[in-house]
């Protein structure tokens, strides 16, 4: 059995209903320590809510949980004194600065020398380069300003956790490209927990995720491996000139089951399932490049894209959890 | 992270966790935004201008000399002025406290930090009681007091009118509670003012109708405070049943905010 240290956030069964529709449904999750969790699911799912409930938000109607070792139902205030939190939608005092901002919640975490809290805001300003218009009204604020504002609050108490609900959504390009480079200079600090619908974000940040659909967790696995899908260790290789002699002599081989090929314009594309993944690692390349009338274009182990992993998963039904 | 810092963990815990950090922020709207100035003002205007009004101008207009008594006129103040447009203005401050945080969302950021339930509703009733004590009372009354003296040519004794003035905020701190319990009862201010208002306006009412009938029930309302403070503002002796309306609006403030914090502790965001 693994030690509950290892996880920042284990639920049990952690299920809410709202006059009587069902918004979670069971939930049994565990996010490792020092991980990028990514927390998928198309709307309405139930990721909010989960989050909610981590936070004491709002209460289950059954099961519980428990973040960085402490219950949700009965130590929430415990919890929250560990944890840094970006809402969905966040609102803040809109009278207040950032520099204001920052400074009123790290009254809930420390004292001590005003230069010393000065520094530490300053620094978190920094951090997400709010230090230029550390001192301006928030109500002036665009929506990416907020956002980074959003995660500099959260991350004023140095964190066990950041919980980020839809960290990059409803920013532009831009925006989402700085709060992902703000959550991956992050990472070395803190263990993060963010909800998303934004499958490419995920794709770069993420070292574990679960898919959450109607308020059911429906796979949870590191990235990696869900991105090599269930359907046997295949290569794909992409190649240029005449493939017929190399076909012959690649299917032949005793360690590779199946090889389907389609071509587009000059180009063939080959995907090759192969029963011994070590031998085909240091040799498929090898016997293809062998054929001069050949020139190989790319060659790797196939991987899925996040997004079709997710379709898949989500509308074909598949409940059975990796 | 640095982990060696001079910095150190805020300790608070249970009931009370983040009350202090609340209270300054409570705090903090009223003293270090335009709120102060802006409010105090307004009720120099509507309080002390009126007072001003009859002391300066309708004589200088008249050319009249005679002005009421100080005593008189710093029942009117305590009564009517405080006791009946601060209150209302007290409402009316209070009608948002609550309300706006649910509705804008900023209770929901709030209650996502090391706060509790109870710390947040205790620091609306500490940080704008505080507000409305130093504005709406202590200042205004020191400058009608001032302007009495000024007018008389003597201090008039302080003492009835400190006391009168006590029974003033004692009343105002029944409304405040009640408008803090129901901004966490309902999701819009409407509700909040109007109840607040409706309550203040037919317990008033209720009060002149039952000194005919039955003016002992009459003698144990709310309301009657304000009266007490304007026969105490006169020098005069109170009634020996003066405790029991006093203690009644005790009692009912602190259930007004037991409600309050169980409510906001049901709270869902």
């Amino acid at each position: 059995m693994e030690s509950t240290d290892n996880w920042v956030i284990e639920t049990d069964g952690l299920s809410k209903s709202y006059n009587g529709t069902q918004a979670l449904k069971s939930l049994d999750l565990k996010v490792a320590k020092n991980s990028i969790f990514g927390f998928l699911g198309p709307n309405g799912a139930g990721k909010t809510t989960t989050i909610k409930l981590l936070l004491g938000l709002t209460r289950p109607s059954s099961g519980g949980g428990r973040v960085c070792g402490k219950d949700i139902v009965h130590d929430s205030l415990e919890v929250r004194k560990g944890v840094g939190y970006l809402a969905q939608n966040p609102r803040y005092y809109e009278h207040l600065t950032a520099r204001e901002t920052l400074r009123f919640r790290a009254g809930f975490f420390y004292r001590g020398p005003k230069s010393e809290i000065e520094n530490r805001v300053s620094e978190t300003l920094k951090l997400v380069g709010l230090d230029d218009k550390a001192d301006r009204p928030i109500r002036g604020f665009s929506g990416g300003e907020l956002q980074r504002l959003g995660i500099a609050q959260a991350q004023i108490n140095y964190p066990d956790l950041l919980i980020l609900d839809e960290p990059a959504a409803s920013l532009d390009p831009q925006g989402r490209r700085d709060v992902l480079e703000v959550m991956a200079r992050l990472r070395k600090h803190t263990s993060i927990f963010y909800c998303t619908h934004i499958l490419d974000d995920v794709q770069q940040v993420s070292d574990t995720v679960a898919i959450l659909n109607h308020g059911q967790l429906i796979a949870q696995a590191p990235l990696q491996e869900l991105l090599v899908g269930s359907d046997g260790i295949i290569y794909t290789l992409v190649l240029e000139g005449d493939t017929s002699a190399a076909y012959k002599r690649i299917s032949s081989l005793p360690w590779v089951s199946n090889i389907s090929a389609q071509s587009k314009q000059d180009q063939t594309t080959w995907e090759v399932a192969v029963t011994d993944e070590a031998v085909a690692k240091t040799d498929l390349l090898k016997m293809v490049i062998c054929d001069e009338h050949l020139t190989v274009i790319e060659f790797g182990r196939h991987k899925h894209e996040l997004e079709e992993v997710f379709l898949s998963i989500v509308e074909g039904g598949q409940n059975a959890k990796h | 992270m640095p982990s060696t810092n001079p910095l150190q963990p805020v300790m608070e815990h249970g009931w009370i966790c983040g009350f202090r950090n609340m209270v300054r922020k409570e705090n903090s709207l009223w003293w270090s935004t335009r709120k102060w100035w802006v409010q105090s003002l307004v009720w120099l205007f509507i309080l002390n201008g009126f007072i001003a009004l009859i002391l300066w101008i309708i004589p200088a207009l008249d050319k009249s000399p005679s002005v009421p008594a100080s005593t008189e006129l710093l029942q009117v103040f305590v009564t009517t002025l405080e006791g009946g447009f601060a209150m209302i203005g007290v409402m009316v401050l209070a009608q948002g406290l609550v309300v706006n945080e649910k509705k804008f969302g900023t209770a929901a950021w709030i209650m996502s930090n090391p706060v509790s339930r109870s710390s947040f509703i205790l620091s609306k009733l500490v940080g704008n009681g505080w507000g409305i004590f130093i504005i709406v009372v202590l200042l205004q009354s020191l400058v009608c007091y001032f302007q009495l003296s000024l007018k008389a040519h003597f201090l008039p004794n302080p003492v009835p009118f400190i006391l009168g003035i006590a029974l003033v905020c004692l009343h105002m701190l029944f409304y405040l509670t009640l408008g803090i319990m129901l901004g966490t009862l309902f999701n819009s201010t409407g509700p909040v003012v109007g109840i607040s208002i409706g309550l203040f306006i037919g317990l008033t009412i209720l009060s002149q109708v039952l000194a005919g009938i039955a003016p002992w029930l009459a003698g144990i309302l709310p309301d009657r405070i304000t009266q007490l403070a304007g026969i105490v503002t006169a020098g005069q002796a109170l009634p020996a049943a003066w405790p029991i309306p006093v203690s009644i609006a005790v009692i009912l403030s602190v259930i007004f905010i037991l409600i309050a914090i169980f409510r906001f502790g049901r709270e869902e965001f």
